[in-house]
């Protein structure tokens, strides 16, 4: 009897062994699969976020900021610094100081979400008002900014500014800054009448704005935005660059005549030969991506912080 | 002996089961059809799909027709751009060009009840006529998408579209 289980036990002992080897097999499966899954949902969301800059090079801040290879910053012109004679002269003075240290962003895969842009906050500008044409209504629409401080529509003018309705309250840009009082008022006007008006006039129209803005808000920071140029696949083809490039200039004089801001955006989202990147412009070579204007709101935060 | 390690093995297997598991938990999570005043019963499996089949098409639609850049519209946003009481919809998706450039949008909502249904209509036959005075002057290249754009019911459905192909939309969202 004794014997009988003496070898009863022999035979369970491998037995038993080799379960235990199918238990450990079995448990570090299911850790791998633990692990492949986290992992690969990880990977996925990387992706997803990072989408919309992985297929530029940009750069990113130390404080995370991601913008274009040439620094915004640079290409603003304040008006109060009479040595800043062009935005070209600005850029190279800058860029040889080290003040910023530039990080390259060099894939998506190697980003994380929490890595990534978004510098700039709704918070900030809270109590300014952008006043622009379609391509500013984007900022509400993107949701980068409160609607409540955007005063623009599709085909706004400079001279739509003063005397023309910008939504279905009647009201125009100018009066509804009055009801506002922001702290910033930030412009970007002009394409359209660039499209459709002599040059002279739409300068006329615009260094009027200009004026009336100026002697109504004294004490508001007011600073103009660059007309944007267009692609070189673009389905404006009545604008031309090159009146771009010349009503520019011309905003950027009255600017620092009347002791208001401008920032050259144009050279921040222009190749070498002066066309909208289109890395940067929508399907029609003429409005904005989403990313366009978060490196315009990282620029102002960061120049008016 | 033998029970010990078959219940090792059977937690093993347990373990194993909910690695794999999880990553769905955070894919139906990221689900972006909107859902409006949900109060909804865990149970309600119905109103789940109907989540899905919205936003599917919703996807299906920016998938098979050419757009600007687009993007969704959330609930908060309803009454502003197109003038819809959110209580009058139970589920919805829609898109609008984000970059202000095209009059290209669309959208699917699943009305409360016909006087909801109704109401939607109203208020999407309204933001087509805005959307065409506005861009009329604006992209006259572009104004051939009104040619066939639609606002159309169907039982508590709303389906509309403005885009560069309405009746492939048309399909798409019924």
């Amino acid at each position: 009897m004794k014997r009988k289980k003496r070898s009863m036990k022999q035979r369970n002992v491998p037995g038993a062994t080799v379960a235990l080897y199918i238990v450990m097999v079995v448990v570090i499966l299911g850790i791998c699969a633990v692990v492949f899954v986290i992992g690969f949902n990880a990977l996925n969301s990387n992706e997803s976020s990072n989408s919309s800059i992985s297929r530029s090079s940009g750069f990113i801040l130390p404080n995370n900021e991601v913008i274009s290879s040439s620094s915004s910053e640079n290409s603003f012109v304040d008006s109060s610094d009479e040595n800043n004679s062009s935005s070209s002269d600005v850029q190279s003075e800058s860029s040889s100081s080290d003040q910023n240290v530039w990080v390259p962003v060099q894939s998506s895969s190697s980003s994380s979400e929490n890595t990534l842009p978004m510098n700039f906050s709704k918070e900030f500008f809270k109590n300014d008002l952008f006043i622009g044409d379609s391509i500013f209504t984007g900022l509400y629409l993107y949701e980068h900014i409160d609607q409540e401080n955007v005063a623009a529509r599709v085909g706004y003018t400079p001279y739509g500014a003063l005397n023309t309705a910008f939504d279905g309250r009647g009201i125009t840009a100018l009066d509804y800054a009055k009801q506002r009082s922001p702290k910033r008022i930030f412009i970007l006007l002009g394409s359209n009448a660039l499209d459709s008006s002599e040059i002279n006039a739409l300068k006329n129209s615009y260094s009027n704005m200009l004026t009336t803005f100026k002697s109504e808000f004294p004490s508001a920071k007011i600073c103009c935005i660059s007309i944007t140029p267009v692609a070189r696949k673009t389905d404006y083809v009545n604008v031309k660059n090159s009146d771009v490039k010349l009503m520019n200039e011309y905003i950027k004089e009255q600017c620092k005549a009347l002791g208001i801001d401008y920032y050259d955006l144009c050279s921040v989202i222009s190749d070498d030969d002066g066309y909208f990147l289109e890395e940067y412009a929508e399907s029609d070579g003429m409005h904005f991506k989403s990313k366009t204007y978060k490196v315009l709101l990282s620029a102002l935060q960061k120049k008016y912080s | 002996m033998k029970k010990k390690i078959l219940i090792a093995l059977c937690a093993a297997f347990c373990l194993a089961l909910c690695g794999c598991d999880g990553g769905d938990d955070t894919k139906n999570n990221s689900g972006s059809s909107s859902s409006v005043n949900s109060e909804k019963d865990p149970s309600d499996n119905n109103n789940s799909s109907e989540t899905a089949s919205v936003k599917n098409k919703a996807e299906q639609l920016l998938d098979e027709v050419d757009f600007p850049s687009m993007v969704e519209v959330k609930e908060d946003k309803l009454e502003i751009y197109f003038g819809i009481n959110k209580d009058d919809v139970s589920e919805f998706a829609a898109y609008i060009c984000g970059s202000g450039a095209a009059p290209d949008e669309f959208g699917i909502f699943k009305a409360k009840d016909a006087e909801s249904a109704a109401n939607i209509k109203a208020a999407l036959d309204k933001r087509v006529q805005s959307q065409y005075d506005l861009f009329s002057s604006y992209t006259p290249d572009a104004m051939y998408r009104f040619d066939d754009d639609f606002v159309e019911v169907s039982g508590t459905t709303v389906i509309y579209a403005i885009c560069d192909n309405n009746e492939k939309a048309k399909e798409i969202l019924k």
